[in-house]
C-alpha cells in the first residue's frame, strides 16, 4: 500500500514536471542519455515509434505512458486486480526509470526492488480490494510466502550492510564532515545547520552512530535485538525524512521494513491477546521426542509454545513408549528427531522443524533461535535439515547417547 | 509433507542467485573482470530490470557537493534577464540535481552546457542567445570552519553560450 502511494507520488512529480524530467528535448536529451545504457534496456523512446505510427507525438505518448503508470499505481496502492496491476506498473516503471535515469536517486532503486518482489510475493493478502471481493476460498493455501519473506530480507540486510561499508571508508563519515556537508547541501536544507558548528562532537557522534545502526542491522535482525535495530532503522528513516526532507525515500525504507518485518515486530510489541495472523494461536499441539538426546531435550523445551498454542505436550517417547502405537509413529522418525502433532497432522523432519519455528515465539536460547530462525522458511529448513541430522548423530555418538530402541 | 519438489528447489536455487548478484553488485566487485562479456551484459540487463544493479552507496564514501545551473537569457529586443533550472518542488529539484552531477563527466561538460542552454532557448521564445553556467557549492571542511570560519561558496565551474542559429537540428 506504502510503496503503491510512493510510486503514485512519484508520478504526479514526473507528470507535473514531465516537460524537465521525462522530455526527449529536455535539459538533457535523451540522444545524449540513451547512450549512457544499454540499448537492450527497454526505454521510453523504444515505444514512441509505435505511438507515431498511430499519429501519437512523443508528449501525448510520454503523457499516456504516465497515465497508465499512475493508474496501475493506484490498483495496486488498493489492491485491485494486484498482479495484472504489478506487472503494468513494473513494467511501465522500468520504461520511465531507464528513460529518466539522469533524474533518478535512491527512491527509484527501491521502487523497482519492492514492485520486482511483488510481482512474485503473495501480495494484497489482506487488507486490498482483492481480498474484500474474494475471500479465502477454505481450500486456498497461502502459498510459500516464507522464501520471499526470507529473501526479501536478506536483500534488505544487503542494502544495509553495502550502505554502512561504503560509509564506513569514507573519511567524512568519521569526522562528522558527511553529516555537516548533507545537512548544509540546499537541496536537502530544511534548517538552519549553523547552530550545530558549535557541537562538532554530536555531529560526529551522529555520523558513527548511523554507520553502527547499519553496521550490525545485518546481524541484530536475526537476534533477539531485532525490534531494537529495526526500530532504530525506522527511526533514521523518519530522521531523514525531518532533517533532509527525503519523504518519498525514506517512506520507501520504513515501507520496506515493515513489510520485511512487520509481522515479527508485530509480534513481539503487541499485547498477546491482539496477535494475530496464520500463526497466532494453533490448536492441540503435542511434540514427541528423544528425552535421552540432549539436543532434542533443549530444542524442544526452549521453544516457547504455551502463547501460541491452545494445549501443548511434550512427550519423551524413552519414558512413555506407548505414544508410539498410539500415533502409529515409527522408531525410525525419532532416530532422525522429533515429531510434531498439530491438531492431529503429523509432521517429521524438517517439517516438524518449520512447523515448530512458525508457531514458536523467538525462543531464548542461542542455537535453538538460530534453528527456529532457519526454520521459519521451509525451503531452507529442508535444505538444512540433512546437516543438522548429520551433525546431531555424529554428537550424539561422541556423547555415547544410545539410539532410540527399536523394540 | 514430502521432499523439496523439483519446482520448489528452482525457486530456492534462482533465490539464492539473484541475491547472490545483490550482493555482487553492492559489494562492488569487478565480476566483468571474471565473466565473460555477453554473460555480463545479460546479467547487467537483469540486475537493471530486478533492482540487484546497485551499489547502495548513498551519501558515501562521501557526501559530494551540490551543482546549479543559471542561465543569462538574451531577447531580440537587448534586454536580458537570468533564471536558475529548478522548480518549486523539492523532490523535482532534488532529481535535477542529480542530472548535473552528470557534469562531473569531463568529456559530458561541454554537451551538457549546450543541451541546457538549448533547451532554456527552445523553451523561451523570445530568447536569441542562452548562457548556461554551472556553478558547485564548495563546502568547506568543519575543521577548517573552526579554525577561520570558513563558509561554503558557489564556485563557477564552466559557462557557454548558444545562440539561436547555432541550435542543431534532432
Amino acid at each position: 500500500m506504502i510503496v503503491g502511494a510512493v510510486l503514485l507520488a512519484q508520478a504526479y512529480i514526473l507528470w507535473k514536471y514531465r516537460d524537465i524530467l521525462l522530455n526527449p528535448e529536455g535539459p538533457l536529451p535523451w540522444s545524449v542519455s540513451d547512450t549512457w545504457t544499454d540499448p537492450l534496456l527497454p526505454r521510453l523512446s523504444d515505444v514512441l515509434p509505435a505511438f507515431a505510427a498511430a499519429g501519437i507525438g512523443p508528449g501525448a505518448a510520454i503523457a499516456i505512458v504516465l497515465a497508465i503508470h499512475a493508474i496501475a499505481s493506484a490498483f495496486f496502492m488498493v489492491g485491485y486486480r494486484t498482479r495484472a496491476s504489478t506487472l503494468v506498473a513494473w513494467a511501465t516503471f522500468v520504461l520511465i526509470k531507464n528513460t529518466g535515469f539522469p533524474y533518478t536517486y535512491g527512491v527509484g532503486a527501491m521502487l523497482l526492488i519492492a514492485l520486482f518482489y511483488s510481482l512474485f510475493m503473495p501480495v494484497a493478502r489482506e487488507w486490498s480490494v482483492d481480498r474484500a471481493l474474494e475471500p479465502p476460498r477454505p481450500d486456498e493455501s497461502a502459498g510459500d510466502a516464507s522464501l520471499c519473506v526470507l529473501m526479501f530480507r536478506l536483500h534488505l540486510c544487503i542494502i544495509y550492510a553495502a550502505s554502512s561499508f561504503s560509509k564506513s571508508v569514507g573519511e567524512q563519515w568519521w569526522s562528522g564532515d558527511a553529516l555537516w556537508r548533507a545537512l548544509s547541501l540546499p537541496q536537502f536544507r530544511q534548517f538552519d545547520p549553523q547552530p550545530l558548528l558549535a557541537f562538532p562532537g554530536l555531529l560526529v557522534a551522529m555520523s558513527i552512530f548511523t554507520i553502527v545502526s547499519q553496521l550490525s542491522y545485518p546481524v541484530l535482525v536475526w537476534t533477539r535485538l531485532r525490534v531494537l535495530i529495526v526500530l532504530v532503522a525506522e527511526l533514521m528513516h523518519i530522521g531523514i525524512a525531518i532533517f533532509l526532507g527525503l519523504w518519498l525515500f525514506s517512506l520507501m525504507m520504513v515501507a520496506l521494513n515493515t513489510a520485511a518485518w512487520g509481522q515479527a515486530l508485530w509480534r513481539a510489541l503487541a499485547p498477546a491477546g491482539n496477535r494475530t495472523g496464520p500463526t497466532a494461536r494453533a490448536g492441540h499441539l503435542k511434540v514427541v521426542y528423544d528425552g535421552a538426546c540432549p539436543f532434542c531435550d533443549d530444542y524442544v523445551r526452549y521453544q516457547r509454545l504455551q502463547a501460541a498454542t491452545e494445549r501443548v505436550e511434550l512427550i519423551d517417547a524413552r519414558t512413555r513408549p506407548e505414544v508410539l502405537a498410539e500415533h502409529a509413529i515409527s522408531h525410525a522418525h525419532l532416530e532422525d528427531g522429533m515429531v510434531v502433532i498439530l491438531d492431529g497432522r503429523q509432521h517429521h523432519g524438517a517439517d516438524a522443524v518449520h512447523v515448530l519455528s512458525m508457531i514458536s515465539e523467538p525462543p531464548g536460547k542461542g542455537w535453538v533461535r538460530a534453528v527456529a530462525t532457519l526454520g521459519r522458511s521451509r525451503p531452507v529448513a529442508r535444505l538444512a535439515y540433512p546437516f543438522m541430522k548429520l551433525g546431531r548423530r555424529i554428537a550424539l555418538t561422541f556423547l555415547g547417547v544410545p539410539r532410540f530402541p527399536r523394540s | 509433507m514430502g521432499p523439496m519438489t523439483a519446482k520448489r528447489k528452482a525457486l530456492a536455487a534462482a533465490a539464492a542467485i539473484h541475491l547472490a548478484l545483490a550482493a555482487v553488485y553492492a559489494g562492488h566487485i569487478p565480476a566483468e573482470v571474471f565473466l565473460p562479456r555477453q554473460l555480463d551484459r545479460w546479467i547487467g540487463i537483469y540486475g537493471s530490470l530486478s533492482g540487484v544493479r546497485h551499489h547502495f552507496d548513498f551519501f558515501a564514501p562521501s557526501v559530494s557537493t551540490q551543482a546549479r545551473v543559471s542561465f543569462r537569457i538574451f531577447a531580440a529586443d537587448g534586454s536580458v534577464h537570468h533564471v536558475y533550472l529548478a522548480t518549486p518542488s523539492s523532490e523535482a529539484n532534488n532529481r535535477i540535481a542529480l542530472m548535473l552531477t552528470f557534469y562531473a563527466y569531463a568529456d559530458s561538460r561541454d554537451t551538457l552546457l549546450r543541451d541546457w542552454a538549448r533547451f532554456m532557448l527552445r523553451s523561451d521564445p523570445r530568447a536569441v542567445a542562452v548562457e548556461s553556467r554551472i556553478e558547485a557549492l564548495e563546502i568547506p571542511p568543519l575543521a577548517q570552519i573552526a579554525k577561520d570560519g570558513a563558509q561554503p561558496r558557489w564556485v563557477e565551474m564552466g559557462r557557454t553560450t548558444v545562440r539561436k542559429g547555432e541550435e542543431p537540428a534532432r
